[in-house]
């Protein structure tokens, strides 16, 4: 390869007007939607747009001057890069060097600057990564190549993990299956990954969900029953399930109030027995299949048996004949053996508590998640939907202002819902179409790159888009999970705006140099 | 082997191409659910706690609950800029201690309650001083102005402004009923009158005390109607502060404790024998001191000798009553009691209600014929055993007690009614009147409940002193209780006092309950009596010969009786004449001494 200049412009064809201006026109429309909503959205807007302005100013000229610098050379100093960004995030948690803000050690400080190297990192990574998958490329469908990207990707995500953001730690997962697939990784192997991930993660936290939606109705019928009994459970709520379950720790419970009376209450023993009683009629009202079929240990246990001889057979068989369907049983059966099995390990061995399941599983139904991340999400769908049509005005949205219902986080996490609020439905529609224009753009660069390190570069940066759009807007919109995510481009929160410059300038080098054969 | 890999990046990122327009589509799709069909209902878009509860009020209007506006104060600890100061400022403000405030904000949450329900000075103040991270959120407090009083009845709300023991938990979605044109919920209308609740819960604490007792109920209510006028259970708690004072029971005995009734049930009883019209009234039965059958032994209070049944109620022998009773087949017998609705719930609006358990005779046995006619071996609620006896009292029909009488939208239009249906004919009003005559005997001298009577009233009663079993059989424990009608030939209330352990040597029903009723009937006379209107008509006797006075002058009749005054008036008096009221003469039209003429027009209040 021959060796590329820091800056291209040796060459003497890079110039500003040959940028791709239909991304950096999404963008920055897309910025000024944000600041619009944060001069109109709740206390101090005025000075968080104008700190947005700046960081605009800021962002635009890191992306003119990236876009100047070949991609090739943050290629050959992925591997410094990449360590410079872990370097910085262990500079996090020192204590006289990072800062903590907002509860979370994510911010370094040094001659007055601050900024989040979270953000920055998520680009290193993608660089390091992308490189590492070029260098693999002809290899990458076999499994053991996969050992490394999964390392690349712990690190950042423990550290962050460390701080804690843990909405900012669980973004690198899908980025880092989306490249798996870019770069050609076996499909079979990614989906058999996500799948075991998911039914780790999912299957505990559904039936925990399904033990808590019982509780009021488990209320409803201790009414008829004892009344008393109806009471302390009510009191107890979705914490019922922790006495009921650990009778004994009750015992140190030393608070005289409600709580204290109402878990000493349910642990007597003829309680318990008419809690059961209760819970086994409330089940048999709200039949689910899926609730019965998970939390039945003997039945999961009879199919991971099964599959673990599937596979052995149908392996052994394929092995004598080479027969090609007996190899895809064999793998689904793999699939489902190590899915399974590893959900029940993580079950017994993860007890979670229930602010942590209502955080991941009130969006399914905030009504009956009154407090914590459901009222987040029921006030950010109330307030989206006050916007209806044309919107409240600019400066109008009395809900984010803080007059009624109080939304948390709004010129970061739900900054869609502010934006719902002043602009409806058109604003709303021209954010998602803005964004995901942008996103469809950076595939296209992707696709127009001339060299297979542009595609995957230029691919990953844009899932970092978008991923944090689907996801921030999905929670907004009540489609995911609450976690901390802000919106590129549009949240107030000056590093990941100019690192998503940041990102945009790689890529529009990218899609400048496709026509140069360097 | 480069244009192969090419070629198969190309295709992956088709296909992610055709998974963004799928995204895209879907989050266009969900915002139009969201902008168009708003998941929430416009009027739900208020926190609970914005829907001020309704008040609760006593039969005069009087709140016995309200709700009030507060602002709560929470602080974002994340958006403080500088934490010593804010604490310092606001430490000084709301007096919480400066250290405690800087471990709150100090803390990594996003949002946390520094002060609830501050007030206004203190909110007033700090949003004077403009502390960035400082959220001022309204809430509404609930209060019960008379705070003990009533608390069994009214129950508490939680810390979500939610209903959770008595009235406040039975009513809850009433009274948080959000209403199209106003962010209150709908009032609730009791039929209790706070000042009758107030002195019965008054002379049952002071009988409580007294008597070393572990609990007391009283219920008085209305016979004709079915009101509950006051009802207490004691101890009670301050439903301000209900979890104050470590585990506390919440109960209201008065509808959830079972109780074996004891002597009181022998009203059923009688009701029972003059149905089948098997009393005799001249005939004679001797109590030995106890009633023997087949080896067994019912215990009576004393060797009361040769009497007749209204002598036994008055002694309320155990063994002649028993006696009595025997006449009567057992199948017989519990289809009478069972027409008192002693095997069900009296419906009361309340929560919690229990029932009681009446025995069915294939398994009373030897021992249950002789022990249920004297209220044992059976168990009512307190209500219960009110619904029964009101029956007595609403000559032979019964209505179901009830408590809450109306429901008001907060500009006060009714909303709905609670008042029971007609009465079911249960027993003929002579027999009702002849328990009556029967029980007035109890509460005259010599009688058991001696200490229940009140000057020259009427009054009838049933004493009532049960022994207490635990899973052993009966301890050496008692229930001392004492059931009263006022005025007693003719009743307008009854009156339950039932206490629970009382301690020491007299703890009898007509000991320890008794003179409960008669303190608390002394108390709410004048409020319980309205009076009846006189149909004046010439006394066959003349009872009150110095009753004579000068015609051409008004005499002076304050301080007389009701029917001294009928008298002097249809004696002397003749013409059109307003009496207003029961008891004695307060006022007088005209004034005393001033000239008149016939016809005669006076106007007379009566007050006790």
């Amino acid at each position: 390869m021959e060796q590329a200049g820091l800056f291209a412009r040796k060459k003497g064809v890079m110039n500003i007007s040959r940028l791709d201006w239909v991304s950096v026109f999404f963008a920055i429309s897309a910025s000024v939607m944000g600041i619009f909503a944060l001069y109109g959205g709740g206390e101090y807007g005025q000075s968080l747009a104008v700190k947005k302005m700046l960081w605009l100013t800021l962002g635009l000229i890191l992306m003119l001057f990236l876009s100047q610098v070949n991609y090739q050379i943050l290629g050959s100093y992925s591997t410094i890069i990449y360590g410079a960004a872990l370097l910085l995030l262990i500079f996090t948690l020192v204590p006289f060097i990072g800062a903590k803000i907002k509860g979370a050690r994510s911010w370094i400080r040094f001659f007055g600057i601050g900024f989040q190297p979270t953000e920055f990192a998520k680009i290193a990574f993608v660089i390091f990564l992308s490189k590492y998958l070029v260098l693999k490329e002809t290899e990458i469908d076999k499994l053991k190549e996969l050992i490394l990207p999964f390392l690349i990707t712990a690190a950042p995500v423990l550290l962050i993990a460390l701080q804690p953001d843990l909405g900012s730690a669980i973004i690198f997962l899908p980025i880092l299956f989306i490249m798996l697939f870019i770069g050609g990784a076996n499909v079979s192997v990614i989906i058999g990954l996500l799948l075991i991930g998911f039914s780790v993660l999912f299957i505990p936290m559904f039936l925990e969900y399904h033990k808590y939606i019982l509780v009021s109705d488990i209320v409803s019928y201790l009414k008829k029953v004892d009344y008393k009994l109806a009471d302390a459970v009510r009191i107890l709520n979705f914490e019922v399930w922790h006495y009921v379950e650990n009778p004994s720790l009750v015992s140190e419970i030393k608070s005289t109030s409600a709580v204290g009376w109402s878990a000493k209450t349910i642990i007597q023993p003829e309680n318990l027995a008419l809690f059961g009683q209760a819970v086994e009629e409330v089940k048999k009202n709200n039949p689910s299949f899926f609730r019965d079929f998970f939390s039945n240990n003997i039945t999961i246990l009879i199919i991971i048996g099964s599959t673990a001889i599937i596979y052995g057979a149908c392996y052994f068989l394929n092995y004598l004949s080479r027969t090609k369907w007996l190899k895809s049983i064999s793998t689904i059966s793999l699939i489902i053996f190590l899915s399974l099995s590893s959900t029940l390990i993580f079950r017994q061995a993860m007890s979670f508590k229930p602010h942590q399941v209502i955080r991941i599983v009130s969006f399914a139904n905030p009504d009956k998640f009154p407090k914590g991340a459901g009222y987040q999400l029921r006030h950010s769908l109330i307030t989206i939907g006050s916007g209806q049509i044309w919107g409240k005005g600019l400066l109008q949205g009395d809900m984010t202002r803080g007059d009624t219902p109080y939304l948390p986080e709004w010129y970061n996490d739900f900054v869609f819902s502010v934006i719902g609020e002043q602009f409806g439905f058109w604003g709303a529609a021209l954010t998602i179409l803005l964004l995901f224009g942008l996103v469809l753009r950076g595939v296209t660069i992707a696709l127009q790159s001339k060299d297979d390190y542009g595609a995957l570069l230029a691919g990953g940066l844009t899932s970092i888009f978008f991923f944090h759009i689907i996801i921030n807007i999905g929670i907004a919109m009540g489609l995911f999970p609450v976690t901390g995510i802000p919106l590129v481009f549009i949240s107030y929160g000056g590093s990941n705006m100019v690192a998503s410059f940041a990102a945009l300038g790689i890529i529009l080098n990218i899609s400048l140099r496709r026509f140069i054969n360097v | 082997m480069e244009t192969n890999y090419w070629q198969n990046i190309k295709k992956r990122y088709y296909f992610i191409q055709v998974v963004l327009l799928i995204f895209l589509s879907v989050f266009i799709f969900r915002s139009y659910q969201l902008f168009f069909f708003s998941p929430i209902p416009p009027i739900e878009r208020n926190s609970p706690n914005a829907v001020k509860r309704g008040i609760i009020f006593d039969s005069h209007e009087n709140e016995l609950a309200i709700s009030r506006e507060k602002i709560s104060i929470a602080v974002k600890p994340k958006e403080i800029i500088d934490v010593d100061q804010t604490a310092f400022l606001l430490s000084n403000i709301t007096s919480i201690p400066e250290n405690d405030i800087v471990n709150i904000l100090k803390r990594e949450d996003n949002f946390i309650w520094l002060k609830h329900k501050a007030s206004s000075q203190e909110a007033d103040d700090i949003q004077k001083l403009k502390i960035p991270g400082i959220i001022f959120e309204k809430e509404h407090e609930r209060f019960y102005p008379n705070h003990h009083l009533a608390s069994s009845l009214l129950g508490f709300v939680g810390f979500s402004h939610e209903g959770l023991e008595g009235l406040e938990y039975q009513f809850n979605e009433i009274l948080t009923q959000k209403n199209p044109d106003s962010y209150s919920g709908l009032n609730l209308h009791l039929t209790i009158d706070a000042y009758i609740q107030h002195k019965l819960e008054q002379s049952l604490n002071s009988a409580l005390i007294k008597t070393k007792g572990s609990k007391a109920v009283g219920i008085i209510s209305e016979v004709k109607t079915g009101k509950i006028l006051a009802m207490a259970s004691l101890p009670n708690y301050n439903s301000n502060d209900p979890f104050s004072g470590g585990q506390k029971q919440y109960k209201n005995y008065a509808i959830t404790e079972t109780y074996e009734p004891g002597s009181t049930f022998k009203i059923f009883i009688l009701a029972a024998l003059l149905n089948e019209l098997k009393v005799n009234e001249k005939k004679k039965y001797f109590c030995p001191g106890y009633f023997e059958h087949k080896g067994d032994r019912v215990r009576c209070s004393g060797k009361h000798g040769w009497q007749n049944l209204r002598q036994a109620f008055k002694n309320s022998c155990n063994s002649v009553i028993i006696q009595a009773s025997w006449v009567l087949p057992v199948y017989n017998l519990y289809e009478n009691l069972l027409k008192f609705g002693f095997d069900s719930k009296t419906g009361i609006n309340l929560p919690g209600e229990s029932k009681g358990n009446l025995p069915h005779p294939k398994n009373w046995g030897k021992f249950l014929k002789m022990t249920i006619p004297i209220g044992h071996g059976l168990s009512l609620t307190p209500i219960q055993l009110i619904k029964g006896a009101n029956v007595i009292g609403n000559s032979g029909e019964m209505i179901n007690p009830y408590i809450v009488d109306k429901t008001t939208s907060p500009n006060g239009k009714t909303v709905e009614e609670f008042r029971p249906g007609r009465g079911i004919k249960v027993i003929s009003k002579s027999d009702a009147d002849a328990i009556l005559d029967y029980l007035r005997g109890v509460v005259q001298k010599g009688g058991t409940g001696e200490a229940a009577a009140l000057g020259e009233l009427v009054i009838s009663g049933k004493t009532g002193t049960s022994m207490k079993s635990d899973n052993k059989g009966y301890t050496d424990k008692v229930q001392a209780s004492f059931l009263g009608y006022f005025p007693g030939d003719n009743p307008e209330i009854s009156i339950l006092i039932w206490v629970d352990e009382p301690e020491g040597d007299l703890r009898q029903g007509g000991k320890v309950a008794a003179p409960v009723f008669k303190e608390v009937l002394n108390e709410i006379i004048a409020l319980v009596h309205k009076g009846e209107s006189y149909k004046i008509s010439p006394l066959k006797n003349l009872p009150y010969d110095d009753l004579k006075f000068n015609t051409s002058h008004m005499p002076n009749l304050i301080g007389k009786s009701k029917k001294e005054v009928i008298f002097i008036l249809k004696n002397q008096f003749r013409g059109s004449h307003k009496l207003s009221g029961s008891g004695y003469v307060i006022e007088q039209n005209p004034p005393k001494g001033s000239k008149i003429k016939p016809p005669f027009e006076f106007t007379v209040k009566f007050s006790w």
